[in-house]
């Protein structure tokens, strides 16, 4: 089902969002993943990747508070849906099988020795 | 927390506003500016700028930009549709003045820009039925000889044509066509004249005639076959079939008929009744009957050559060979220098302005100048739509207000008053098709042979043009409105009327007026100027008699012959035969040698019989006139006017007399010198000229009579002119008569601009009226005040009246000198003989407008500044 697919980094943007819990707007969301994730992204690479979530039903937005700290203007908030809850759990029970699948062996050489 | 934060990067911050989605902007321009703040803190400016300029440009992606943006799908289009022009027919009845205003100022604009779109749907198809259209081309040459102009000519000499055929490759057919091939055909009672040409055998394989009886390859092969149109075969035999008969055309011979064509189609160039076969010509000349002239490459003025290029061909080599063909005939002719070049068929009309044309002309200039005058009069009834709608946007800035609350899009609102604006158009062209009716005719009967041009009916897919026409001058004429009115936002327009910005366009609004006015004057000007022209060279002393003067047209005749009968008539006091009516046109002219300085030059020549002087009362200022005297011995002889001693650089006339010249290789002794008068038209100077006695270029008699005895003189004329001739009609005119008519175009002149100039105020007055009834109606409130502390009607009349009065008087100035310029150094520097400017014509116009105008205004403010003050203040 095209259009449902989770893409790598867009699974990354749901769990920072569902770590930060009711404060993931814009600011929030990219210093998280620059800190935790390691990874230096633009504003207009997370906007895009939020606009995809959102057309796939996996994170729902409100408006929120305005502040001074940032010129008046007013925040959006995101929440990760059960859709995207349930989107987050398929990408992880598939790698779970895939890590099941695979033989030891294979991912901790020398650890029979 | 920080008293004063500090700004990113403006330019960029403004970009983005710029770039980004609106339903965007306000989170994304938040994160942004949080984020800078916070790296201004740990970072520093330097680097917050430039993490703030890389973000932003990075945000420059589709899914931000407002250009990638979608639009909104409005799947009830028809439905908005019918709403607009709802809404539309609403508004339009709500303002009947306004609407009034708009529809008869753009009807009577159009009907002008009807009549350009008429003469150009007729101009662009001509010659286009010809199959071969493409490859089909025609010869031009450009003569140049001493003393004479040098203008481009339609024709060609015959012989190279036939040239043209034996050594030219690259060309698939050439035809020899030679005009003139007219003349009165015999019938049982009386005879018809007729205008015919003759033409090459190939003449059906080249053109697209349609030739309804008879073969097409052989019809015109054999010498004195004449192919005949429908309509002349019915007018000479009606219910007959001519195929085969004889035909008796008097001075040509008689006529086998082996074809009969279709009458040429309006859109060609080329117009006859008749067609002979080429190989006539040579027949005719054979017997002396025309002279030698088809194998001369001296002739410019009777042959022409049309040739069809091979498929694939190019132009260049044809070129090449005409540019070498024309090196050979200048180095062969002493006094000629001769170019050629092509012309293709489709180009003859609209084309250029050459000499000799074969029919029709229509040439691209005065088209592009009554376009743009036609353009210009279109425009200003565009001008008052604009102007009125703006003017009136306050009473619907609160529908568009409430429409932009309720969703409307710009492009939407742009849409309504868009077609808002086509509906004017459309019911404006409704009334305006009715106009261009009741003068198209007008038109085509004073624009002389535009009817050779222009069709009298009106084709319906001419129709469909007018209505094409009207929707773009709707466009061009909402444009404006639409964007000023698409542009309004809700807010304001909703909060408060005041702090819209329509005065901001006050001064659009006023140059436009000034526009109009000026526009108006200047046609105005223009027509009263050239009325005192025409009335100027109805008078003017052009040097010779010209009342009681009778003019008789000899149609081929013996003109000694015609004396002897016409001396009979005791009221003719005084006969004479000539070769011209003088003053009426370009006269004839002959190559004349001055054998002292050894240099020809054509000169103009009258031929004229000794009593013609005395007729025109033109007087002998040296030696004597030419004495009658033997046939053999008249050619001797010869008189000339003062500027033909002048011009062969002699210093007194006395010096002239007895001197030689060589006219067609025979000496002419000069006689006697007459004083100068205007032989050509009042536009020309006058020049060289001479008079000799030559009989068989006598077209004309000049009889002096007395009027007062006229019908019965014309009775005896016509029982004279039955003796010499029974078949044709008696022809004649007076000479003050023919006179005014070769200045007639200065009356088409006068017609046309009047009219324009009449269109042209009306619209401008109808605009001003508008302005005028806006105006009154903002002010309204002013007024009542104004009034309630004391002010008279006559301060208020004038406190209305001032600006519109300020700026028609701007357009009267810019009007005038405008006019002078272009009628004192344009039109009147082509006459000359021609009047001044004055004071008297300037003067007229702008009274006539400025009276036109004063009513307008000052009717409206007459009829605000007169209202109670209780009433208006109550208002609203």
């Amino acid at each position: 089902m095209k259009g449902s697919h989770l893409g790598e980094f867009q699974e990354v943007v749901l769990l920072v969002i569902l770590s930060l819990d009711d404060n993931a707007y814009g600011v929030t969301i990219k210093q998280e993943i620059a800190e935790k994730v390691n990874r230096s992204i633009s504003r207009g690479a997370l906007h895009t990747a939020l606009t995809r979530l959102e057309e796939k039903g996996f994170i729902t937005s409100e408006q929120g508070e305005s502040h001074p700290d940032r010129g008046g203007r007013k925040k959006r908030y995101y929440t990760v849906t059960n859709k995207g809850v349930a989107a987050l759990h398929d990408a992880k029970s598939i790698r779970d099988q895939l890590w099941n699948q695979i033989p030891r062996l294979k991912l901790y050489p020398g650890y029979d020795k | 927390m920080k008293k004063s934060l500090p700004t990113p990067p403006k330019l960029y911050s403004r970009l983005f506003k710029r770039l980004c989605r609106d339903e965007l902007y306000f989170e994304l321009q938040g994160d942004l500016l949080e984020e800078y703040w916070l790296n201004v803190e740990e970072r520093g400016y330097r680097k917050a700028n430039r993490a703030y300029k890389m973000e932003v440009v990075r945000l420059i992606r589709p899914s931000v930009l407002k250009l990638f943006q979608k639009q909104k799908k409005h799947y009830n289009n028809t439905a908005m549709l019918r709403n607009y022009t709802k809404v539309a027919f609403r508004s339009l009845s709500k303002n009947k003045l306004f609407t009034f205003i708009n529809i008869t100022g753009l009807a009577i604009g159009m009907s002008v820009g009807l009549l350009i779109v008429n003469l150009v749907f007729d101009a662009v198809q001509f010659d286009q039925f010809h199959t071969n259209k493409d490859r089909l081309y025609r010869v031009l040459s450009t003569p140049v000889r001493p003393g004479l102009n040098s203008d481009q000519s339609a024709t060609a000499p015959n012989i190279l044509g036939d040239q043209m055929k034996a050594d030219l490759p690259g060309v698939d057919e050439v035809v020899k066509i030679r005009r003139w091939f007219s003349g009165r055909i015999k019938m049982e009672k009386g005879s018809l004249f007729t205008q015919g040409i003759y033409a090459d055998e190939n003449f059906f394989d080249v053109f697209s005639f349609d030739l309804k009886r008879g073969n097409p390859s052989t019809a015109l092969s054999n010498p004195f076959s004449i192919i005949i149109t429908e309509t002349l075969a019915e007018t000479l035999r009606p219910g007959e079939d001519l195929m085969g008969q004889i035909l008796t055309i008097p001075d040509r011979g008689e006529f086998l008929v082996t074809g009969i064509v279709a009458d040429p189609p309006v859109h060609s160039h080329m117009k006859f009744q008749t067609i002979a076969s080429f190989s006539t010509v040579k027949a005719l000349e054979d017997q002396g009957i025309i002279s030698n002239n088809s194998q001369s490459w001296e002739d410019y003025s009777s042959g022409y050559v049309y040739f069809l290029l091979e498929e694939g061909q190019r132009m260049d080599n044809v070129q090449v060979w005409l540019n070498q063909k024309g090196l050979d005939v200048s180095n062969q002719f002493e006094n000629l220098d001769v170019t050629f070049a092509t012309q293709k068929i489709t180009s003859i009309i609209p084309g250029k302005d050459l000499n000799n044309q074969i029919g029709a002309e229509l040439i691209p200039l005065p088209i592009i100048i009554l376009g743009a005058i036609a353009m210009a009069i279109v425009l200003s009834a565009c001008f008052n739509y604009t102007n009125l709608s703006i003017a009136r946007a306050l009473r619907r800035s609160k529908e568009i207000g409430v429409r932009k609350i309720v969703g409307s899009s710009k492009r939407q609102i742009f849409t309504q008053f868009t077609i808002e604006t086509v509906i004017v158009t459309l019911i404006a062209v409704f009334f305006s098709y009715f106009l261009f009716l009741v003068i198209k005719p007008l038109f085509m009967l004073s624009i002389p042979r535009i009817d050779q041009i222009m069709q009298p009916e009106t084709p319906p897919t001419l129709m469909i043009f007018f209505v094409l026409f009207s929707i773009v001058i709707g466009l061009i004429a909402g444009l404006f409105p639409a964007l000023f009115f698409s542009k309004i936002k809700p807010l304001t327009a909703l909060r408060n009327n005041s702090s819209l910005k329509l005065f901001s366009h006050v001064n659009i609004r006023k140059a436009l007026i000034v526009v109009q006015f000026t526009l108006s004057i200047f046609f105005l000007i223009t027509m009263n100027v050239v009325s005192k022209q025409y009335r100027y060279a109805m008078i003017h002393d052009m040097g010779f008699e010209k009342e009681n003067i009778l003019n008789l047209s000899l149609n081929g005749n013996d003109a000694r012959k015609l004396i002897t009968e016409i001396e009979k008539i005791p009221e003719v006091s005084k006969i004479s035969a000539s070769s011209m009516v003088v003053g009426t046109g370009a006269s004839q002219s002959y190559m004349i040698k001055n054998p002292v300085r050894n240099d020809s030059a054509y000169l103009n020549f009258i031929s004229a019989t000794p009593e013609y002087f005395d007729i025109h009362d033109i007087d002998v200022v040296a030696g004597s006139i030419y004495e009658p005297r033997k046939p053999e011995e008249r050619l001797n002889r010869m008189m000339v006017n003062e500027k033909f001693v002048e011009f062969q650089g002699y210093s007194s006339n006395q010096e002239i007399l007895g001197e030689q010249f060589i006219i067609n290789g025979q000496p002419v002794t000069v006689t006697g010198v007459v004083e100068d008068f205007n032989f050509q038209y009042i536009e020309e100077p006058i020049r060289s000229l001479v008079f000799f006695e030559s009989d068989i270029r006598f077209d004309f008699l000049n009889l002096s009579i007395q009027t007062a005895l006229l019908p019965n003189t014309i009775d005896k004329l016509e029982t004279a002119w039955d003796v010499v001739d029974s078949e044709t009609e008696l022809e004649v005119k007076f000479l003050d008569q023919e006179l005014e008519e070769s200045n007639a175009f200065l009356v088409i002149f006068v017609r046309v601009f009047g009219f324009l100039g009449f269109i042209a105020a009306s619209i401008a007055c109808l605009g001003l009226l508008g302005m005028a009834v806006f105006n009154a109606e903002t002010r309204i409130k002013e007024i009542g005040i104004r009034k309630a502390v004391g002010a008279s009607i006559g301060n208020l009349v004038m406190i209305l009246s001032k600006t519109f009065i300020r700026l028609i008087s701007i357009s009267g100035i810019v009007g005038s000198f405008l006019a002078y310029l272009v009628l004192d150094k344009l039109v009147l520097a082509q006459i000359h003989y021609r009047v001044s400017i004055g004071v008297l014509e300037i003067m007229t116009a702008i009274v006539i407008l400025f009276s036109l105008a004063i009513l307008a205004v000052g009717s409206q403010t007459w009829k605000a500044a007169r209202r109670n003050p209780v009433e208006s203040l109550r208002y609203e």
